[in-house]
């Protein structure tokens, strides 16, 4: 991705258009990010949108030494935090781990495989449905890591937390997922 | 080997484990049905979770944000000049407003500032011509103007009282903290 920091380089320098190849790069991933956290299609757009254009507005505070997919994800992340908290949606405690629920089972399950009954398609539509449920702040790191691929590190960096906890997250967002599937079965 | 935990089966899934640690779960699958359908169930979903399908981007999508970039000019610098004239506005709030209410120190502290603005004033005018006459004193002026900036300071600081100087103390903290709050709010990456 050092493509990104020449392009960059351009638009400071005053080439305004060439911001358009980062909007291109990277729309197709902040979509399907925003899309799967705020689940309706228009606002995901908007959201999109306005992402891109604080980006542009404060990219003379990118620094180089950092990737520019995990400083624009974290514009994005923090856009969508301030978002809820002026729509005041409560933020799901993770002090209460989900496997104080027993969300989490610490053995292989002896029951009938979740996924038997899926064909793959149904069952991503079925993970899609299961994502929807789970908290915003599990959610937002399995997207993170399974839809957008950024490795453990990116995401500790998007999110300004220890890789540890980011590890602790998406796995208990994929047991969450899992054990919401295992409920439909 | 006891039966696998998930978090195991997932490190294994993303490649996370060691060769010794891969290999005794290999081992143990082998044996174990229970794991075996654990681990295959879960490489299932991790399959299908990291090939959900892509959301459709309108094709004029690219080129919505680009026309509304261009309305906009990039706020290189007011960001910093809104953050740095909020920040002067809170500070001169606050240490007006105190000295509003303490009163009697006013005299002191004004007669301070006066004295220290234009000793500054004053020396630096004497440094940009000594500056121009010869770089060779540059560096001694620059001693000068720094001892004498600091006698200024000293000066103002000394006329303070103890509440004026905590509410100054105060008032930095306070703009500062501001000045980091709007850079914060302005420059969102950061």
């Amino acid at each position: 991705m050092h493509d990104d920091k020449l392009v960059i380089r351009r638009v400071l320098q005053g080439d305004r258009e060439a911001f358009a190849v980062i909007v291109e790069r990277y729309q197709q991933p902040l979509l399907n990010y925003l899309g799967r956290m705020l689940g309706e299609r228009e606002q995901s757009l908007e959201f999109a949108q306005d992402v891109f254009m604080k980006a542009y507005s404060s990219l003379n505070s990118y620094r180089e030494e950092y990737k520019f997919s995990t400083w624009l994800f974290r514009i994005a992340s923090n856009h969508m935090i301030d978002f809820w908290r002026k729509k005041k949606i409560p933020a799901v405690s993770l002090d209460r781990s989900f496997s104080e629920d027993g969300a989490t089972p610490q053995a292989p399950d002896p029951g009938p495989s979740v996924i038997r009954a899926y064909e793959l398609a149904e069952l991503r539509k079925k993970i899609e449905s299961a994502l929807r449920r789970i908290p915003e702040s599990l959610r937002e790191l399995f997207i993170l890591r399974h839809v957008n691929e950024f490795s453990y590190e990116d995401i500790a960096a998007i999110k300004s937390l220890p890789v540890g906890t980011v590890k602790n997250r998406v796995f208990q967002a994929k047991e969450a997922v899992r054990n919401l599937l295992e409920g439909e079965t | 080997m006891r039966h696998l935990r998930p978090e195991q089966i997932y490190a294994f899934l993303e490649g996370e484990l060691t060769d010794g640690e891969r290999r005794d779960i290999e081992t143990h699958t082998a044996e174990c049905a229970a794991c075996r359908k654990a681990l295959d169930e879960r490489k299932t979903l991790e399959a299908a979770w990291t090939a959900l399908t892509p959301y459709d981007v309108p094709p004029d999508f690219a080129s919505t944000v680009m026309r509304r970039i261009s309305t906009q000019p990039r706020p290189k610098v007011w960001t910093w000049i809104v953050a740095g004239l909020s920040a002067l506005g809170a500070l001169s709030v606050v240490v007006f407003g105190a000295l509003g209410l303490v009163g009697t120190v006013q005299v002191s502290l004004v007669t301070g500032l006066n004295r220290s603005l234009f000793g500054l004033f004053s020396h630096s005018l004497v440094l940009g011509v000594k500056i121009l006459k010869t770089a060779a004193t540059v560096l001694s002026l620059t001693g000068d103007l720094v001892a004498r900036l600091l006698a200024g300071f000293s000066t103002l600081i000394l006329s303070f009282s103890d509440e004026i100087a905590a509410l100054a103390a105060l008032a930095l903290v306070l703009s500062g903290l501001l000045a980091y709050g709007l850079r914060k709010r302005y420059l969102p990456g950061e």
